[in-house]
């Protein structure tokens, strides 16, 4: 569905590239995280996806378009919907629906398909009862999550998110990371670009960047396999597989798909 | 400061509210015409009426309109004086030898202030019967004609729409500045004025920046969702002229005319 084919990127004015011999695929209905601390590349990447920025060498494609060709970049934004950091800085109308309606609207859709989008796309994300509402009278996570029925009513079928969460409160990161999981489970390819590492655990595929390069792909087990490589990378595991670890090395058995509190408790049990 | 209304929208269901926005601009535009083509302050009677109708069936109570004056209420004064000291005439009232009090000055001076009472007036009820939204969606259907000329209606309309949208955002934002120049020891409530709007340069300099970063990320969300400017675009919401659209225009037209026939019968 994604394609990266050797993909290197530089900013004018840089002295290193953010992105250096890029290959990837992310196939259709894949939930794949990646994850990198600051500098790493991971927001150049995403920004590639749908054609924000264009690579220097090599080549992206979305279902077999170029990112590169003018002509298809309506057709890529319209397939590869993008979230951003800051919940302020993406809305763009002053009320709820209006918002919601920006994309479509962009497309030229007729009025009366719109109005089925909105109020289909509101609901998704639970937000229907808001759809009068200001935006300025939203939460963050309440914020983001219109942010986000504003790129289904562009009827996406690629959600990237751009570190979403990073600005949000412990509550609006669980809201928004459980619409995601929800809009997954209907079917969504979701590429999510964070710093959290507990948020990946419910990904199926982890990928570690630094430097510009990836350094570490795999499913979220395989991954947290490699503490050294991730505290190499600068990140942090999550404390569960902290715990997990901690507790191998005294000698209990512990498999190693062990990633959230609810599991460690289910094979700690038997062992007490 | 979350809560500051956006203009002075007042919301509501009368007969005025609900008329389409194009066709409150084009009233206002026609009562604005009437309150100049009078010269004669007893004249001013018919725009008057007019304002008064208006009032009556938008609802909307008295106190708004003169919220909506307190502003000018200086410059209402200074017109005023400046009129009954230069004004020059023959009926004299008072005279007190370096200048004298005339009946025309007094008329002259009611008339203007009047006049200027009327227009802000009326202008307000354009705004406090309008959403801000609807207004800015008004302005560019009744400017896209204007397109042919390389008018930019979409792009004047958008930028509104923005500015609109970002008020609030960028309130809570200098609000924020404030207080973290303030725990940093800045002092904005005392000495002069000059020093005063010295103090906001610590607030303004930060929101300016911020401001730039915001407009930037803006535009980067916005293209990722399909802005590519104001061509082949819809809108969700469909501006619909009514029957009571065409109502409010020709009663607002035989008001026109008549006030034209009076003008010109009583030159």
């Amino acid at each position: 569905m994604i394609r990266f084919d050797n993909v290197t990127f530089q900013y004018e004015k840089a002295f290193s590239p953010a992105l250096s011999d890029i290959c990837l695929e992310i196939r259709q209905g894949e939930f794949v995280a990646i994850v990198g601390h600051n500098g790493s590349g991971k927001s150049t990447l995403a920004k590639h996806i749908n054609g924000l920025l264009l690579p220097v060498k090599g080549t992206v494609s979305v279902c077999g378009m170029p990112t590169s060709d003018e002509e298809n970049i309506l057709k890529i934004r319209q397939k590869v919907g993008m979230a951003f950091q800051n919940p302020d800085n993406q809305l763009v109308t002053t009320v709820v629906e209006e918002d919601v309606a920006f994309g479509p609207e962009n497309l030229g859709v007729d009025p009366d398909e719109i109005r089925a989008r909105v109020d289909e796309a509101l609901a998704s994300v639970g937000m229907t009862d808001y759809a009068t509402f200001a935006v300025h009278h939203l939460s963050g996570g309440q914020k983001q999550r219109i942010a986000i029925a504003g790129i289904l009513a562009l009827k996406p079928q690629v959600l990237v998110l751009d570190e979403a969460s990073a600005m949000l409160d412990p509550s609006g990161r669980a809201e928004l990371l459980e619409t995601i999981e929800k809009l997954h489970r209907e079917g969504m390819t979701v590429v999510m670009v964070t710093q959290y590492m507990e948020e990946t655990t419910g990904c199926d595929r982890v990928i570690v960047m630094k430097g510009g390069r990836i350094v570490l792909e795999g499913t979220p087990a395989e991954v947290f396999r490699h503490t050294d490589i991730l505290l190499d990378s600068n990140l942090v595991p999550p404390e569960t597989v902290a715990v997990r670890d901690a507790l191998k090395e005294m000698g209990y058995a512990l498999s190693d798909d062990v990633l959230t509190a609810n599991r460690l408790a289910e094979e700690l049990c038997p062992l007490l | 400061m979350r809560d500051i209304t956006l203009g002075q929208f007042v919301a509501g269901d009368s007969f005025i509210h609900k008329l389409d926005p194009r066709t409150k601009i084009g009233m206002m535009i026609l009562y604005i015409v009437m309150t100049f083509l009078v010269k004669k302050i007893y004249f001013l009677a018919i725009p008057f009426a007019y304002l008064v109708i208006e009032l009556i069936l938008s609802g909307i109570s008295l106190r708004y309109i003169l919220n909506a004056l307190k502003p000018i209420r200086f410059l209402l004064i200074f017109m005023f004086l400046l009129n009954l000291l230069f004004t020059k005439g023959e009926h004299v009232w008072l005279d007190l030898g370096f200048w004298q009090l005339t009946g025309e000055a007094v008329l002259q001076s009611c008339f203007l202030a009047v006049r200027i009472i009327l227009l802000v007036a009326g202008a307000s009820m354009l705004t406090l019967t309008t959403s801000p939204i609807a207004l800015t969606d008004g302005i560019e259907r009744l400017f896209a004609p204007l397109k042919i000329f390389h008018f930019p209606a979409h792009e004047l309309a958008m930028m509104m729409t923005i500015a609109l949208r970002f008020v609030p955002t960028l309130m809570d934002e200098s609000e924020k500045i404030r207080s973290a120049q303030m725990s940093r020891g800045a002092d904005f409530e005392s000495g002069n004025v000059f020093r005063r709007v010295k103090s906001m340069i610590p607030i303004l300099i930060p929101l300016f920046v911020s401001s730039f970063r915001k407009a930037d990320e803006l535009a980067i969300a916005m293209e990722s969702r399909c802005y590519h400017g104001g061509e082949g675009r819809t809108r969700m919401h469909q501006l619909k002229f009514r029957l009571a659209d065409l109502l409010a225009i020709l009663i607002t037209l035989t008001f026109v005319a008549v006030l034209i026939v009076l003008l010109v019968l009583f030159k």
